[in-house]
């Protein structure tokens, strides 16, 4: 008989409590590792207590949870002018919508988790119940699990059955490259696009020079980079975390070899900056400051992201992670979105009940304009399979009439292999036949379009819009009626297609269809 | 309906999934690309066109369209439409077996209905 694993937990307060090797065989290989909350436990210490949530399987490690408590103002994803109504209500709704979080992530990246073999739902329930006790120790009321990729949406849906709740939230930006120079890369953009860029960089190109230089730390140059680095932060409109000047420092101590320093200079002067942490192949844009005196007149956001890019052909890195946030320009530039959640669940049952309301209304993509777009865009996709299919389907039911009136055309009302001959000569003959195949083809040109971009079994059970039109126009030209049964069929189908376009992953292919 | 209309039917339903599969496999060979503007969808229809499933695919319609002829000889229409909705299950068997299509609950939950549906739009 097996014995069941003894399991058993512990915390630590400092990533340096466990050994660096046991860090690194638990998390797949990333540039923001061991050492990157080594840096953030050394300088952020004010904004988010760390701890260490660890799971040991018969005393062997098998699992590292890095938590950390805040106090999280609700109203952070909130953008645009209800950001405006907030601000003007002041620190009493601000103190209202705070309260102190036990989250489970990185504060100022994607959120992992470590584990040895498979994150199981023996523990993930564990790890959720363990991070209940810690949050009533530290007297924080809510507990969550922050910007998880869809990876770790099947276990974390495990959690919602316990009340968790599931929030969108701001999701990674991703550029592969795979071009052999910047004129290629350029070259796959949409024409818009690439005109716009070339337009910019030879309007740079026109003014002063600007000059890049790549260092791993900086020296002379650390208080000019924080200033640019605090200018940034301000304008943008959303705010989790405040960097100190020691993170600038401390970063390049603890992570040497992954860290790089992009810096641009326009007549001597320090005109743009660009954090990065490089391994693997990967290349992560951390973080990114601007002096707004010269950055439109010099388009310095797309000259620094030309630099870098071209720095990384040169460098053999092939993946470029944009930082969250100024979606718009991203996806000009073809970044590819991969969505983030938050699970969150607050002690209170009742309490909890509203979360799950709030969730709905504070996820960023009510907010944030590209992101609403990117939400009408899902829809827009479905309508327009669904107009591809529903068109389809027309020149189906048309080439069915024509078969139908080519057949009986023949006079052959009964074939069989005796006056196989005559009818088939009879049908080819047929002009009929002929107009129903080309409606044929019409019909195929449509559902290979749909089905190049949607699951079979997505765009078949659309196909059924026939059953739905038949029964109705017969009802209307040809004034048949429709009975209870038939008008139920009808709503059920309907009903049916609703549930469809509701599925996940319907798309197989690119979702990008245009006209 | 005797034994022999009944697997003129199943035949009828078998070659019509054969036909959507090799349409489909071809489709997902293609690369990843997006549809802008003609240019892209002349691409398209090239590949398409140049791909021997595809070709596949069309022998098998013209298969269907005679043992459709050979269930018509012998079957009333309004027998025969309800019973094609059996297409709608060898089709959903067909892409989750062999295409490995991750069908969650919402888009199983809506087939359902709407084979339901179909069978109930179908009968008078």
């Amino acid at each position: 008989m097996k014995s069941q694993p003894l399991l058993t937990t512990a915390v630590y307060t400092s990533v340096t409590q466990i050994p660096q090797a046991q860090w690194d065989a638990l998390f797949s290989p990333a540039p923001d590792g061991y050492y990157f909350f080594k840096t953030i436990e050394e300088t952020l210490k004010d904004q988010f207590q760390p701890y260490y949530l660890t799971l040991y399987k018969n005393g062997e490690i098998a699992c590292i949870a890095p938590c950390f408590t805040m106090n999280y103002s609700l109203a952070t994803t909130v953008d645009g002018p209800f950001k405006k109504v907030l601000d003007r209500l002041g620190s009493t709704v601000t103190k209202f919508l705070t309260l102190r979080v036990l989250i489970c992530g990185c504060p100022t990246a994607e959120g992992r988790i470590g584990i040895k073999d498979q994150l199981d739902r023996e523990i993930v329930e564990l790890l959720a119940g363990r991070m209940f006790t810690l949050a009533k120790e530290k007297k924080a009321g809510l507990v969550a699990f922050k910007e998880f990729s869809p990876q770790y949406d099947p276990l974390f849906s495990l959690l919602r059955k316990s009340g968790f709740h599931k929030m969108s939230s701001y999701p990674a930006a991703m550029l592969e490259i795979n071009f052999n120079n910047f004129e290629d890369y350029l070259s796959s953009l949409s024409k818009v696009t690439r005109k716009n860029l070339r337009k910019k960089f030879r309007q740079a190109g026109e003014l002063a020079k600007v000059e890049m230089e790549t260092v791993n730390s900086l020296n002379e140059n650390l208080d000019e980079v924080y200033t640019l680095y605090l200018n940034t932060l301000n304008k943008s409109g959303v705010q989790f975390e405040i960097l100190t000047k020691d993170f600038f420092k401390k970063i390049s101590q603890n992570m040497p070899g992954e860290t790089r320093y992009f810096l641009w200079r326009i007549n001597g002067k320090l005109a743009a900056f660009d954090l990065c942490l490089v391994s693997g192949g990967t290349l992560i844009d951390e973080y990114i400051g601007m002096d707004y005196t010269l950055a439109y007149q010099y388009h310095l956001y797309y000259v620094t992201f030309r630099d870098v890019f071209n720095w990384c052909l040169q460098n053999n890195v092939k993946t470029i992670q944009g930082g969250s946030l100024n979606y718009d320009p991203k996806k000009r530039l073809d970044f590819v979105f991969v969505p983030q959640s938050i699970f969150l669940k607050h002690k209170n049952s009742f309490l909890n009940f509203f979360f799950g309301i709030l969730c709905k209304i504070l996820q960023p993509d009510n907010f944030d304009p590209v992101l609403k777009a990117a939400k009408k865009t899902k829809n827009g996709f479905f309508w327009k399979i669904f107009t591809l299919i529903f068109f389809a389907d027309l020149a189906e039911a048309a080439a069915d009439l024509f078969f139908k009136k080519g057949t009986s055309a023949t006079g052959i009302t009964n074939v069989t292999l005796h006056n196989l001959a005559p009818f088939t000569e009879h049908l080819l003959t047929s002009p009929l036949l002929w107009i129903g195949i080309a409606f044929y083809f019409v019909n195929f040109l449509f559902w290979i379009t749909a089905l190049s971009k949607v699951d079979l079994s997505v765009a078949f059970p659309i196909g059924s819009t026939t059953y739905v039109i038949v029964p109705l126009l017969a009802m209307i030209f040809l004034g048949e009626r429709v009975i209870w049964s038939q008008w139920l069929g009808i709503i059920l189908i309907i009903v049916g297609i609703f549930f469809v376009s509701q599925s996940k992953e319907q798309v197989t292919a690119k979702q990008d269809i245009e006209e | 309906m005797n034994l022999k209309n009944f697997l003129l039917i199943l035949l009828h339903e078998v070659v019509g999934a054969a036909e959507q599969l090799f349409f489909k496999t071809s489709v997902n060979n293609f690369p990843e690309g997006k549809l802008r503007g003609i240019k892209d969808y002349l691409i398209f229809l090239g590949r398409v066109f140049r791909s021997p499933l595809i070709w596949l695919g069309f022998v098998m319609t013209v298969a269907m369209w005679l043992v459709w002829l050979a269930v018509l000889a012998n079957l009333d229409l309004s027998i025969a439409v309800p019973l094609s909705s059996i297409h709608y299950l060898v089709i959903f068997a067909a892409a989750y077996f062999i295409l490995k299509e991750r069908i969650d609950k919402k888009r199983l939950f809506g087939a359902l209905l709407i084979l339901i549906g179909i069978i109930l739009a179908a009968v008078r």
